[in-house]
């Protein structure tokens, strides 16, 4: 089991009072709480914090913790000999492999040997708890996204066994992703996530949606922009033009007089929405102009340059 | 192994009121409230007529935990989530207009 300096993630003395540890935790979560915080990583950081303040806010849980030693954040470590009789009331045996359980884990299942005769419920000493809930997040492509996708998402959590023994574990929960999905949405997975103990009903599993940047488009809701690059004769003539869509080609057609950043819009071509219809394709014009001229081509600008009247910069006058 | 369907958590989708009590780790009396601040708007007249958008559940669970992790009141929950929510509709207004910026 790995040893977690729950004093040090709260930035408090091991003497440190109810009170002192309270206004640490609170300075802490206001920092990272995941829903109000933009600090890098703050969903790992308030995770800490908070298992932190669990732990030590509770003055039968603290004891315990206080009990097992002290060592270096990270190392493996084993609760001294009794520890478990103690504070987990354990009987027989004791713990039998504590190699990869969780330090808050174990803490949190303190109080008259919650885990042993758990699984089966309506023992002698009935204790029920629900199921946590998991989140997740999913980075899916574009195309995915349109199209709906099917993802096996690995999930590592503390399991209680049969015989109330506590046991990490990595499984994986397949998972279809409806069409119509797009940034910064989520689903919900009922009853996916961690199991009920003594009966109780299991926890869902949430699945948070972030599209992976595309090369060609940007993602709006379930409209998508592309970047539409013009010659300058075609967005001074018009021109009918070949656009890559999600599901193939079509032909745009690009207006006479047509300026840099006008935006076309292509009907229906964007993302399927989920109660449905579809987003739009919106074509944002670029005009560009060839960096290499040949002779001929630069006669023709000069001639054009020499009959034109057209002042780009009349509104500066 | 099957695959399990992950359900959307969006406005077209409707939940009953014990449905969002279950998901969100709210109180009845809490999510009450709630509608009370209009932080939830349900479709129906009474609690047991009232239908929510999926989306609540989201909302709910962020309540849940903002009370839980800042003991906040009924009020500085709606309060919080209000202001949550003018942040959310910005960032959604800031990746529009990048989306419409051309990369130059």
């Amino acid at each position: 089991m790995k040893y977690k300096d729950y004093y040090k993630t709260l930035g408090v003395e091991r003497t440190a009072s109810e009170d002192e540890i309270k206004k640490a935790y609170r300075k802490l979560a206001r920092k990272y709480h995941p829903d109000v915080s933009k600090e890098k990583n703050a969903e790992e950081q308030f995770k800490e914090v908070q298992e932190a303040y669990e732990v030590l806010k509770d003055a039968d849980k603290r004891k315990a913790y206080d009990q097992m030693g002290f060592y270096q954040p990270g190392q493996d470590f084993n609760p001294p000999p009794g520890w478990d009789q103690q504070f987990h009331s354990g009987g027989a045996g004791g713990f039998q492999d504590l190699g990869d359980v969780d330090l808050f884990d174990l803490l949190s299942g303190l109080g008259g040997g919650a885990f042993r005769g758990a699984r089966q419920g309506g023992g002698a000493r009935t204790f029920r708890m629900p199921g946590q809930d998991y989140e997740v997040t999913a980075h899916i492509s574009v195309e995915d996204a349109a199209r709906g996708t099917e993802l096996e998402i690995p999930i590592a959590a503390t399991e209680v066994t049969e015989d109330g023994q506590l046991r990490r574990a990595t499984r994986a929960v397949k998972v279809r992703i409806p069409k119509g999905v797009t940034d910064g949405q989520r689903l919900r997975v009922p009853g996916k996530g961690g199991s009920g103990i003594g009966g109780a009903s299991d926890g869902d599993l949430y699945v948070d949606i972030q599209l992976r940047p595309h090369d060609i488009f940007r993602v709006n809701g379930h409209d998508l922009y592309l970047e539409l690059p013009v010659a300058p004769w075609e967005a001074a003539l018009g021109a009918e033009v070949q656009v890559p869509t999600l599901d193939g080609r079509i032909s745009v057609k690009v207006p006479p007089g047509s300026r840099a950043g006008q935006k076309l819009r292509v009907r229906g071509k964007g993302l399927p929405k989920p109660g449905g219809g579809e987003g739009d394709l919106y074509t944002v014009l670029q005009v560009v102009t060839p960096s290499v001229l040949s002779e001929r081509e630069k006669q023709l600008y000069r001639e054009l340059q020499a009959a034109s009247s057209f002042n780009p910069r009349g509104h500066f006058e | 192994m099957s695959y399990y369907e992950a359900t959307l958590l969006e406005e077209h989708i409707q939940i009953a009121l014990d449905e969002l009590e279950r998901a969100s780790g709210l109180s009845i009396e809490v999510i009450t409230e709630l509608v009370e601040y209009g932080v939830f708007q349900p479709q129906g007249e009474r609690p047991h007529e009232w239908r929510f958008a999926a989306r609540c559940i989201a909302v709910g669970r962020t309540a849940r935990r903002l009370r839980a992790d800042f003991e906040l009141s009924t009020p500085g929950v709606a309060l919080a989530l209000s202001l949550i929510e003018r942040i959310e509709e910005l960032e959604r207004e800031v990746r529009a207009l990048q989306a419409q910026a051309l990369r130059g």
